[in-house]
């Protein structure tokens, strides 16, 4: 009953009694109705009974004396009955005696049935028949036929008084029940009403008033009673609950602490996790050898714990082959114990400990170790393990040992070129003015040969110093782009020379060009120095083999050297089927004044020489060789791709050349000078003469003839280098001709320690035919010297 | 009209009624074929005249002096005409009125006549009229006669024929001196009444 459900109880109630009284009354109303029917049906037959009797008595003796006049005017008098329709006579044997017709007195009246006693309603009509009975004889029947009109108009007229009385009581119904069900929804509704105001302002202090003492008052008194204890409870549960919200307050904020300590644990322990995951992986991934062994002190040796994978690397001994193993399987004869001894005192006192130790490999290899011992310690400070930290450094330190070897050898050059530096002036003023001696003695003056044993001397000195001075790099190089196997060809004949007759000399150039860029002066005094050696290795003749090659040196190769460089490089081998050599010797072969040859026979300065000139060119000088079996030196120049320099003309020419025009000299060296500047002004020059740059600027200021043709400068001076001082000079006379002259050139011209290609220089110490032969070359040189500015 | 209800399967309520209502008006014209009638035998005129004697035994009142008893039967003296004594004796069977057995006087004779409460006097016995009637029309006796002058000879009721009906004449006159009392119906069909105080 959806329809219902939704209903307020004051229409439901007014429904039902509406509903109620309205079927009630139907039923009343059609039960008068059918009973008023009934009766009337009754109260019709009745009458027309009588009537029938009546006009059946009257009609008897018409019956019995067969009067049907008589019957007919009895019958006729039912005229003054409206409702009868027709009315008939039959005698007893059933024969039609009289009849009546209302409507149409002509038409006999007959039924098309006949009863003896009876009546029937038909349509419309009532018919009923009674026999005529006369003194307890039946005469004859009567049958009327009434109309039932009547009847119908009656029950109409009921119908109508019906329905208004149904309508009025529906109605009076409807409004007593709406004021009457007031009583019994009234309250209810106040209680709904109390109820939804209840749940809508969750107000349990709301009461509903009680307005009668039937089971609606008992509903109200119940539902205020649970209303109280509602409030009752509520308050209950309001002071259990505030009591719980501060309890889960207390609560929430102990968790919340305990969760922040646990996040910041969380966090902690991440950050130890992550820490020691990175250990762990530096360990793992680390170069250095590390392994971990216990702290028994009792025992005889600490046990291997751990050992990382560069350990197993290092050693040869994977980390199962390790496992109960002690440290000590890394050690072997050449470990030093006195070392070992010291490490472990080291660790029994719980310091830790840094050496370098002999160890060797599963193979029985031997490597040189650096290592850090470090006890490990727990929270409570003893010592329960050690860390081992090693690192292979046998290469390292043969490195150092070379570089160590090249410092060495570069001290040693510096000392000798400082030396030779100074000698050199010394030596060039001997040279210089016993030469002078020479050239104004006349022949056969006594003193010539004096003075010629002081210049031969002299001389023998000057080449030991320049040689010092190669070997300490302190010479001018004259650098050209030049082959190689160019250059040998031409030595070939000197070599086989140098070489003598027992010692066959083969020259093997490889195909094409070798193009370097060196001083070929140099380039070829390394040769001869390298094959005079290995000549004098051969003293009963042997093989000596010259070849050129193309190689490159790689990063590896080269990282093993100071000062060297990958890349292209030219190779110079030369062979010999010697001695050869131990490796002792081998080791100190570049060292200047280092000879094996017997006292008088050797400088000491040939290799080293060669070592001084090779690296001065940026190149790499190397040997191999074992004692008995010959050596090989290799000589490596980088590779160049210019052009080759034409050979130039011959330098020197017979007798001293002479001239007339001004020259600057400046020299610091004041005997160089004098010497110099003797020579120069015999040689018919007008000479300006200068200590240093400053000088040498007055000089020229003070210059009255207008012109210096030449400034003949020393490279390296006080105050002012001789580069600058060129610049300056050629700032006032453009058309000054410049001639530097050096021992060195450190810190004076470029990096490379050379100058420029076309610069005139003349190196220390140099003989006075030198000088002037120099001298009057630049000053010829000037269209050559025009060309290039 | 639907004779078989069967075949009539979506019958309505209303077709029902009326198939009933037929079936009863076919039942009531065959019952009642024997009651509606079919017209008599035409009955002679002694039959008729024997039934009327026999219907005034309803219509008349008589003096209690005129039985010997109470329930003395009613005594029905037929004079002169024996058809018709023989047609009321077959009317008269088994008949009763006001408890009494109607029974019929069949001697003539003079002495019985006193019994009788109906004496019917036929045209036969014209010649006697007068004197049988001089006898008992003091007597509490209806008389009934056939001929022609026979109320004013002093009877009380006379058969006459109209339309070849049997009518009857009644004198009043000869009834209240008989002391028989003659019922109003019975006077509303006679054709004539004659001596009516009124």
């Amino acid at each position: 009953m959806p329809l219902l459900a939704n209903m307020s109880i004051r229409r439901k109630q007014t429904l039902i009694i509406m509903g109620t009284s309205s079927v009630v009354l139907l039923l009343a109303c059609a039960a008068f109705s059918i009973y008023e029917v009934i009766t009337f049906r009754k109260a019709m037959v009745q009458n027309l009974s009588t009537l029938a009797e009546m006009v059946g008595d009257n009609t008897a003796a018409a019956l019995d004396f067969n009067d049907t006049q008589s019957a007919r005017g009895t019958l006729s008098a039912l005229h003054a009955e409206p409702s009868i329709i027709g009315a008939c006579v039959y005698t007893k044997e059933g024969r039609v005696f009289a009849s009546y017709n209302r409507t149409n007195d002509s038409m006999m009246f007959a039924p098309r049935t006949l009863q003896t006693n009876g009546h029937a309603f038909q349509g419309q009509r009532l018919t009923l028949s009674r026999p005529i009975v006369h003194l307890g004889e039946t005469v004859g029947i009567i049958y009327l036929e009434s109309d039932m009109q009547a009847l119908y108009s009656k029950l109409t007229r009921y119908a109508g008084i019906v329905g208004l009385v149904f309508a009025a009581s529906v109605l009076i119904a409807f409004v007593l029940s709406n004021r009457l069900q007031r009583l019994v929804s009234g309250p209810i509704r106040q209680l709904a009403q109390v109820t939804r105001s209840v749940a809508l302002e969750k107000n349990y202090g709301l009461r509903a008033s009680k307005q009668s003492n039937d089971e609606l008052g008992q509903l109200v008194d119940g539902f205020n009673e649970m209303l109280t204890q509602i409030q009752a409870r509520d308050a209950a549960l309001q002071t259990a609950r505030d009591s719980l919200e501060s309890r889960v307050r207390e609560r929430t904020a102990e968790l919340a602490a305990a969760n922040q300590s646990l996040v910041a644990e969380i966090a902690e322990r991440k950050r130890a996790e992550e820490s020691l995951r990175l250990l762990g992986s530096a360990v793992e991934q680390a170069e250095d050898s590390i392994y971990i062994t216990d702290a028994q002190f009792d025992q005889p040796d600490s046990i291997l714990l751990f050992v990382n994978p560069a350990f197993t690397k290092m050693t040869g001994y994977t980390a199962q082959e390790v496992q109960g193993k002690t440290p000590r399987i890394l050690y072997g004869e050449r470990t030093d114990t006195a070392i070992l001894a010291r490490l472990r005192a080291a660790l029994s006192r719980g310091e830790a400990f840094h050496g370098e130790l002999i160890n060797y490999r599963k193979d029985g290899s031997e490597f040189q170790a650096e290592m850090h011992v470090a006890p490990i310690r727990d929270a409570k400070g003893a010592i329960t393990h050690f860390v081992s930290i090693k690192r292979d450094v046998t290469e390292r330190r043969r490195f150092e040992e070379r570089l160590f070897q090249s410092q060495k050898m570069e001290t040693v050059g510096k000392l000798a070129g400082g030396v030779a530096h100074e000698f050199n002036s010394i030596m060039t003023a001997i040279l210089g003015h016993s030469e002078l001696l020479l050239f104004d003695l006349p022949e056969g003056n006594p003193l010539r040969k004096s003075a010629s044993e002081i210049h031969h001397a002299a001389d023998r000195a000057a080449i030991l110093t320049r040689q010092l001075l190669a070997y300490g790099r302190k010479q001018m190089l004259q650098a050209d782009v030049l082959d190689l196997n160019t250059v040998l060809a031409g030595m070939e004949n000197t070599l086989r020379h140098i070489a003598g007759r027992d010692v066959d000399v083969h020259i093997a150039p490889s195909a094409g060009p070798k193009l370097v860029k060196a001083d070929p002066g140099q380039i070829e005094q390394v040769i001869v120095n390298i094959v005079m050696n290995a000549a004098d290795a051969m003293p009963h003749g042997g093989k000596l083999t010259l070849e050129t090659a193309e190689t490159f040196l790689d990063q590896q190769y080269v990282s093993r050297f100071a000062d060297l460089k990958p890349g292209e490089y030219v190779m110079v081998a030369i062979t010999d089927t010697g001695a050869g050599m131990s490796e002792a010797v081998k080791a100190r072969l570049f060292e200047p004044f280092f000879t094996t040859k017997e006292v008088g026979k050797g400088t000491g300065l040939g290799l080293a020489t060669c070592h001084g000139i090779i690296k001065q060119s940026d190149g790499h000088i190397n040997v191999y060789s074992e004692p008995g079996r010959g050596a090989t030196f290799k000589i490596y120049l980088p590779k160049v791709r210019l052009e080759v320099k034409p050979a130039g003309p011959p330098l020197k020419s017979p007798g001293m050349p002479r001239g007339t025009e001004t020259i600057l000299l400046v020299e610091d060296d004041p005997a160089l000078r004098q010497m110099a500047a003797t020579l120069l002004e015999r040689l018919g020059y007008t000479l300006l003469t200068a200590g240093n740059g400053l000088e040498a600027l007055n000089v020229t200021h003070q210059q009255t003839t207008g012109r210096i043709d030449l400034l003949f400068t020393d490279v390296v001076m006080p105050h002012m280098s001789g580069k600058e001082l060129a610049d300056r000079v050629r700032s006032l006379y453009p058309q000054t001709k410049i001639l530097f002259t050096s021992a060195y050139t450190e810190n004076a011209f470029s990096h490379q320690g050379v100058l420029q290609p076309g610069i005139a220089l003349l190196q220390k110490p140099f003989t006075p035919s030198a000088l002037a032969a120099k001298v009057r070359e630049v000053l010829d040189s000037e269209k050559a010297a025009a060309a290039r500015q | 009209m639907q004779i078989s209800p069967q075949m009539q399967k979506p019958a309505s309520r209303s077709g029902v009624r009326r198939m009933l209502a037929g079936l009863a008006f076919v039942a009531v014209l065959l019952c009642g074929e024997g009651l509606v009638a079919a017209d008599a035998p035409v009955a002679s005129e002694a039959q008729v005249k024997a039934v009327f004697l026999y219907n005034f035994t309803k219509y008349v009142d008589w003096p209690t002096e005129a039985f010997a008893r109470t329930n003395s039967p009613l005594l029905i003296g037929v004079l002169g005409d024996g058809t018709i004594s023989e047609e009321l004796k077959k009317v008269i069977v088994d008949k009763t009125v006001n408890g009494r057995k109607i029974m019929i006087q069949e001697t003539g004779k003079e002495e019985d006549w006193p019994k009788c409460q109906i004496i019917f006097i036929s045209s036969a016995e014209k010649a006697r009229l007068p004197a049988i009637l001089a006898k008992i029309k003091t007597l509490p006796i209806l008389t009934v006669g056939e001929a022609g002058g026979f109320l004013e000879q002093g009877g009380i009721i006379n058969f006459t024929k109209k339309d070849d009906r049997i009518r009857l004449e009644i004198g009043l006159e000869a009834a209240r001196l008989a002391k028989v009392q003659i019922s109003s119906q019975l006077l509303s069909v006679a054709d004539t009444v004659k001596g009516k105080s009124n």
